[in-house]
């Protein structure tokens, strides 16, 4: 089990982590942001959502991903942009469950330019609980604050966490 | 002083030990990391906002409404499309998309004006990549439904009304993608006179273009028709409520308690229980616009009458009733969702 932990606590492998997640989500949301329009269609024959919530959910979302995809591949508040994005994986996982047990056909997905027209279903859920399962080694094992690699602030937390540990 | 990934404790004097670091579940830190969130969140949502009025402002586009009536059921009696429509001839500079593309990059991506021209010279044949439910109800006059998936499948049976047209692909506009990635398939597939229509189905539905619509057999036609009053809300039967099914040409409502519909129901039914219809069917009014609904209960037919009144009440009037509705379902072994562990 500290084997495990060791593992994922690897910087390489954290990094990495981080750089591709934030990818995704970064590459995700732009085109929702370039089409809004287009995504509220989407949102909308989910039929979950009330109309007046629909727009503003199609608004402001995207940004959201797209700003915590981007400070994760750049290793600002790595903890807190997973946070932000295990929030939305679980939003958009409930969401297919919900929609698949209620019959209800969703056809464009979140990746339209990406990935082929598939029936938003259970592949769909399961890619999307591969990037919760990322994201959560990300928010739990990560360390610092505010990191970018290990570019700024890096005596100073060096200094704190030799004090915190060796009492 | 390299940085290690492993803490190090001393735990007697001059001894160290090294373990691995944990994540630390303090309060502190957690309640950290959470309004950090909040705060990047917040300040993301400021931003969309301001994209979203700065983009109201110049007028980049629409005002963000949704088109149902794009989706929404033809009320009006469809206009009959002509069969030996009057073509024009193709004004010369569309003559390139007569020729044969060389490379996947060059196939052209048009507009309302260019795909208006190609439509009129009767020498272009429409793809509707959008779903069959979608296409069914309305698609532009003569196109064929091809769904991503199915282009390989669909060209030996269809060649002969591919060969010597121009194939454009649509879907639901800018932002949908599933036209070009049909139309990159049948130049895979050999079929080099091709163009995407990249303003798609809201374009033309917009500009009031000729659209076709769902002609369903003789037999079915009194399906798609509003009933005349609340009292003479149509009964179907089950060969009729199978051929909806199969087509997917209309929405099936379990209208019983929910138990009841936990425990069975059509397969891909929706349920919107009889006592809380009158709140719940304004949350479905774009899913309800779209089709007409069939709706059913597990008893003898008494809420399934009263919801369909309900609906018929609140405007939903292509309504039907399908009774008694699972008894003969499952007796004819057709798709039905079974709650695993009973029975």
């Amino acid at each position: 089990m500290s084997k495990l932990r060791d593992i994922v606590s690897n910087k390489y492998i954290l990094g990495a982590l981080k750089l591709s997640l934030g990818f995704v989500f970064v590459v995700a949301s732009l085109g929702k942001i370039i089409d809004p329009q287009g995504f509220a269609r989407d949102v909308y024959s989910y039929v979950l959502l009330p109309m007046p919530l629909v727009d503003a959910f199609a608004a402001i979302t995207p940004w959201i991903e797209f700003i915590a995809g981007l400070m994760l591949m750049l290793d600002i508040m790595p903890q807190s942009m997973s946070l932000i994005i295990n929030a939305m994986l679980v939003m958009f996982i409930t969401a297919i469950f919900v929609d698949i047990n209620r019959g209800i056909e969703i056809e464009c997905g979140c990746f339209d330019f990406l990935f082929p027209k598939e029936k938003i279903g259970w592949n769909t859920i399961y890619r999307d609980i591969i990037m919760l399962v990322a994201g959560t080694v990300i928010m739990l094992f990560d360390g610092n604050p505010v990191k970018m690699y290990g570019l700024i602030c890096r005596k100073k937390v060096e200094v704190r966490k030799a004090r915190r540990y060796n009492r | 002083m390299a940085r290690r990934t492993k803490k190090q404790v001393i735990t007697k004097p001059g001894k160290k030990v090294s373990v691995p670091e944990l994540p630390v579940f303090d309060l502190k830190k957690i309640t950290d990391i959470v309004l950090k969130a909040i705060v990047t969140a917040a300040a993301a949502t400021v931003i969309a906002l301001a994209y979203t009025g700065l983009r109201a402002v110049t007028g980049m586009d629409k005002k963000m409404e949704l088109t149902p009536q794009a989706n929404a059921l033809p009320t009006a009696v469809p206009t009959p499309v002509p069969t030996a429509a009057p073509t024009k001839p193709i004004p010369a500079r569309y003559s390139h998309f007569f020729r044969q593309v060389k490379t996947k990059e060059e196939i052209p991506k048009i507009h309302l004006e260019e795909a208006k021209a190609l439509f009129e010279s009767g020498k272009a044949l429409f793809i509707d990549t959008r779903g069959r439910s979608e296409y069914n109800v309305s698609h532009i006059p003569g196109a064929i439904n091809m769904g991503v998936g199915e282009v390989a499948g669909m060209i030996p049976q269809i060649k002969e009304e591919l060969d010597g047209k121009v194939l454009v692909s649509y879907c639901h506009g800018a932002g949908c993608h599933l036209s070009d990635k049909v139309a990159y398939s049948l130049y895979e597939a050999g079929y080099k006179k091709v163009a995407i229509y990249f303003g798609g189905w809201p374009e033309w539905t917009d500009a009031k273009m000729p659209v076709e619509n769902y002609r369903p057999p003789e037999q079915y036609r009194r399906l798609f028709e509003e009933a005349a009053s609340a009292e003479e809300i149509v009964d179907i039967n089950l060969e009729e409520a199978k051929f909806l099914y199969d087509n997917m040409l209309a929405n099936f409502i379990d209208v019983d308690y929910p138990d009841k519909y936990d425990a069975i129901r059509i397969d891909r039914a929706v349920n919107i229980p009889v006592d809380k219809l009158d709140e719940m069917l304004s949350g479905y009014a774009g899913y309800l616009n779209r089709k007409p609904a069939v709706v059913y209960c597990h008893g003898t037919g008494r809420k399934s009458k009263i919801a369909a009144e309900k609906m018929y009440q609140a405007g939903y009037k292509k309504v039907l009733r399908f009774v008694p509705a699972l008894p003969q379902w499952e007796e004819a072994k057709y798709p039905i969702y079974k709650k695993q562990g009973d029975k």
